[in-house]
């Protein structure tokens, strides 16, 4: 039997036995009714959701609440935590009502949300196309260290990075081997701490912001679950069958604490506080958030639905400062998102003074694109509007002015992908990456002949009309061999490299590559 | 809850579109999620979640060509993301546990495809699961169609390596 067939039928027996209980749609459309009002119910109130040295929960799930241990609590020890210490309080979170700052650092780039005395709110964007942020910490001086969930060229993926106060462009800090994984804990006294995850082991290292004298804190571990740094304390748990947490120095230096030698649940994060000790432990009847402190007592616990745990320092966001906040997944950038979802993260940023046009990422800046000097379209003896239209798609093109041509493409409603992107300068910049560069093979293909297609549009370059032998041997002047290649193999289906058509009245209808 | 604002024909025609997505969808979306992750309980809260944000966007979402396709890479990135936030559940997703665990009958083919990078099992899935063309299962996943080619085909020669096959090409 061939292997795929072997594969297609595992695949099919094995779904068939995986069933899933019957879902109502209904409850998919009330938790994003919820998520939504919530979001709006929050922006407009004019509120901004802190934390005064409590554990926000993140990525809570539908029906959740936001839950803090109450200090006043009796203190117990931690001898039976799979159970959640009776009449868990429910405890609103402190809030800064006025003259704040939320910054958003989401997919859609940094936005300012300003949020007014009089709850009126305010939206500034810049650098709609840098890539998702997936881990951000304020660096204490006005900057950022951070990391993409996909990172832009030319970082390699996983890259830390950062944006210095003042600065428009991010440096890189530390960048992962090749199959290694870099998972950022927190940064102190110029220093960021990351996990390092490379062949089965995880080592805790410490590095200064400018990438020198990088540490070893914690040697290679296969057994390291969750690590957290307050201060120059550094909180781990390692153990798989027996969960052990330890505190250190940030030098390395084991520190006397509270934990018993092998904790009585499994623990899913830990977050540290000063004294206090956060932690995400399953019980046996759910997930509880407990509150320790590093001594050991037990200050109560209460019923959870996240599955990451962080804690802010309030004292700066009391006065007036500023949070940043990164979206998750698919999110409103111009909403302020107090509550976080998903993939997100979200640091206190106590005054941040990056240049209001810095980048994050992938900024155009970045796009291999010159401008070319080539000469001017000759004419093609077109109707006037058609011959109109195309010099000044070459002129865009030739300019590299991508953000005029993603006007014109949207204006003329073309199309440019046949996926969902909604954005033409993203797509772009995504072919770019891989190198494809529409712009530039936009220029070429225009110096080719046009030919009308089955609904009269103008084609360029012809072949993509005709498919004929003829046009295909006049794209090799068009095309490097490489690329002629790579099309002309699969000429049964006709020419699917990029193509433009502008109709008769002189409407771009398609400038797209594939099929 | 609106009344005679004049949304209610709007709304009542995004739930009605999304119910039929939801009904049709979902067992799918799960199992190739659950056949990707090679965990049922991660799957399960994947592709709720995932329903969830289609819902969200469903506006925009309902004009794709591939709607469960969008829904399935969101699912993806939630579990992925979850999965990398949890370290635990990172050890655990080599070793999962075996009440969550999504086997197949043939173990040295079930070994072979848990030994494949989560990116080329998901390519995997969705061309020999759920049959997508390969630019579907490039629209699902972002990447180019040539990417899934090339993943298809190291994933398909990893295997063959695994399991003792001789290339059949």
């Amino acid at each position: 039997m061939r292997l795929e067939d072997r594969i297609r039928n595992e695949l099919h027996d094995t779904a068939e036995r995986l069933a899933l209980d019957p879902g109502e749609y209904r409850r998919a459309i009330e938790t994003a009714r919820r998520r939504r009002q919530r979001r709006i119910i929050k922006a407009l109130s004019g509120m901004i959701v802190v934390a005064g040295l409590v554990v926000i929960v993140l990525a809570l799930r539908p029906g959740s609440e936001v839950v803090v241990s109450p200090s006043t609590t009796t203190p117990t020890t931690p001898t039976t935590p799979t159970t959640a210490a009776p009449g868990p309080t429910t405890t609103a979170l402190p809030v800064v009502t006025v003259g704040a700052a939320v910054v958003t650092a989401g997919p859609r780039g940094i936005s300012w949300t300003v949020l007014g005395t009089d709850g009126a709110t305010g939206v500034l964007e810049s650098d709609p196309y840098y890539e998702a942020i997936s881990w951000v910490e304020s660096d204490g001086e006005g900057g950022l260290v951070f990391t993409h969930e996909v990172s832009p060229l030319p970082w390699d993926q996983g890259t830390l990075l950062w944006l210095p106060a003042g600065a428009v462009a991010p440096q890189p800090v530390a960048a992962p081997p090749p199959q290694g994984l870099i998972m950022p804990i927190g940064v102190s006294n110029g220093r960021v701490y990351y996990r390092l995850d490379s062949q089965g082991t995880s080592t805790v290292i410490g590095v200064d912001l400018d990438g020198q004298n990088q540490e070893i804190v914690l040697p290679a571990t296969s057994e390291l679950i969750a690590a957290s740094l307050s201060g120059s304390v550094l909180a781990v748990v390692r153990g798989i069958d027996c969960a052990e947490i330890d505190l250190f120095a940030t030098d390395g230096q084991q520190m006397p604490d509270g934990f018993p030698d092998c904790y009585p649940a499994s623990i899913n994060d830990l977050a540290l506080s000063g004294d206090s000790l956060y932690v995400l432990e399953d019980g046996a009847d759910g997930r509880v958030l407990r509150h320790l402190t590093t001594s050991g007592q037990d200050l109560g616990a209460s019923p959870v639905d996240g599955w990451q745990i962080e804690v802010l320092d309030s004292e700066t966001v009391a006065v007036g400062g500023t949070t940043i906040a990164v979206g998750a997944f698919g999110g409103d950038s111009f909403v302020p998102q107090t509550e976080i979802e998903g993939s997100s993260t979200f640091a206190l940023v106590p005054e941040l003074r990056v240049d209001p046009a810095a980048s994050l990422g992938s900024g155009l800046g970045e796009i291999p694109c010159t401008p070319l000097d080539l000469p001017a379209l000759a004419s093609q003896g077109l109707p006037e509007a058609v011959e109109a239209k195309r010099q000044q798609i070459f002129e865009l093109a030739s300019g590299c002015e991508m953000g005029r041509l993603a006007e014109l493409v949207l204006e003329d409603n073309a199309a440019f992908t046949f996926g969902g992107e909604e954005d033409p300068v993203r797509t772009w910049i995504a072919s770019a990456r891989y190198g494809f560069d529409v712009l530039a093979m936009s220029t070429r293909i225009l110096n080719s002949d046009p030919a009308p297609d089955g609904a009269g549009v103008y084609s360029w370059p012809a072949v993509h009309a005709t498919n004929s032998e003829e046009d295909w041997q006049a794209l090799s002047g068009i095309l490097s061999a490489a690329e002629f290649e790579q099309y002309y193999q699969f000429r049964e289906s006709g020419y699917l490299g990029l193509r433009l058509g502008i109709d008769p009245d002189g409407r771009l209808v398609y400038l797209i590559a594939g099929d | 809850m609106a009344t005679d604002t004049g949304e209610i024909p709007v709304v009542r025609m995004q739930e009605s579109s999304f119910e039929a997505f939801y009904r049709s969808n979902r067992q799918h979306i799960f199992r190739a999620l659950a056949l990707t992750l090679g965990n049922r309980d991660l799957a399960a809260e994947a592709v709720d979640e995932a329903m969830t944000r289609t819902y969200q966007h469903w506006r925009t979402v309902s004009g794709f060509d591939n709607q469960a396709g969008w829904t399935y890479r969101v699912g993806l990135n939630w579990a992925r993301s979850r999965l990398r936030k949890r370290k635990r559940e990172v050890l655990a997703d080599q070793v999962p546990e075996r009440s969550t665990e999504v086997s197949f009958t043939d173990p040295d083919l079930d070994r072979a495809v848990k030994a494949l990078p989560l990116d080329a099992r998901a390519v995997v899935v969705l061309r020999h699961y759920l049959d997508w063309s390969t630019d579907d299962v490039a629209r699902a996943l972002g990447i180019r169609p040539g990417t899934v080619k090339s993943r298809l085909h190291r994933a398909m020669a990893e295997l063959r390596q695994q399991l003792g096959m001789k290339d059949e090409a």
